[in-house]
């Protein structure tokens, strides 16, 4: 599997840089096939993550207690923009401090659900971003993705797996 | 030095064009009250266990109170001004801090709670 890690330009501004992946030779980023897939259904919810995001980039930055921490495997910094109980939707990312969000994807939280992995959608988006966050870590240690100031990542942004 | 492909999504574009402004202004509103008590706690050096004692609360509840998703009641707001020392209403008078005296009332308000929550 391949994964490209760029920009979202129109999301990123002074306080954080926002970032999505595409997968493989998708024309769509993970979030933005996130935002296709539940938009019909949960128009309000895109409306109110896209605007979460848009204050977090350009007003309050990628403060911690905005997310949902440790949904990912110990230290890999995956997590979950934070829903409310009675929300529908759960948005993974890998957040990089307050100034850098890596946006996978996700799915509906259906209220019958206590862990992730009772949903194969949510678990699947999940499992992505943690093989992500573990290539990233990877390449940071090889030192061929590295950080060219603190709003961004630079380098050899083509994350590929071995299968 | 090679940056990230930036990406411009047509999606991403028409959304965030079509958010009300209302939403836009209630979200702000809430993100903002979230980061301003966050910061009351961190100046103050409460984790958000000793701040949820405090309150009467569950740390989760507190979670969700500085997610941005919360909306508090009034009375709520009122309570978190007079534990932490600060203004969040306009229509509440600004506190006027005095660091002496804040030592003092931070132990008197963890006893009075550990009085009150251990019986």
């Amino acid at each position: 599997m391949k994964f490209e890690i760029v920009e979202l330009s129109e999301l990123s501004g002074s306080k954080a840089t926002i970032y999505s992946i595409f997968m493989d030779d998708d024309n769509e980023t993970l979030f933005e096939n996130f935002m296709v897939e539940n938009l019909r259904e949960f128009p309000d919810e895109i409306n109110s993550i896209v605007e979460t995001l848009n204050q977090i980039s350009t007003k309050f930055g990628a403060r911690r207690h905005f997310f949902k921490e440790n949904e990912g495997k110990l230290g890999d910094l995956v997590c979950a923009l934070y829903d409310s109980p009675n929300s529908n939707l759960r948005l993974y990312c890998i957040r990089f401090g307050t100034t850098v969000i890596l946006l996978g994807g996700g799915g509906h939280k259906l209220k019958s659900i206590r862990a992730l992995q009772e949903s194969e959608k949510l678990k699947s988006e999940n499992y992505i971003l943690r093989e992500v966050s573990e290539l990233i870590f990877k390449k940071m240690k090889e030192k061929q993705i590295y950080w060219i100031n603190e709003y961004e990542l630079g380098g050899d942004l083509i994350l590929e797996t071995d299968e | 030095m090679n940056r990230a492909r930036k990406h411009t999504g047509v999606l991403i574009s028409s959304i965030k064009e079509g958010i009300p402004e209302k939403t836009k202004e209630n979200i702000s509103k809430r993100m903002g009250r979230a980061a301003q008590i966050d910061d009351a706690l961190r100046k103050r050096g409460f984790t958000n266990q000793e701040f949820a004692y405090m309150m009467g609360k569950k740390p989760s509840e507190i979670s969700r109170w500085l997610s941005g998703t919360h909306n508090f009641t009034t009375e709520t707001l009122w309570e978190i001004e007079r534990v932490l020392n600060i203004q969040i209403l306009t229509s509440s008078k600004p506190y006027e801090v005095h660091e002496t005296d804040l030592k003092a009332y931070i132990v008197c308000e963890i006893e009075k709670a550990f009085e009150k929550y251990s019986k």
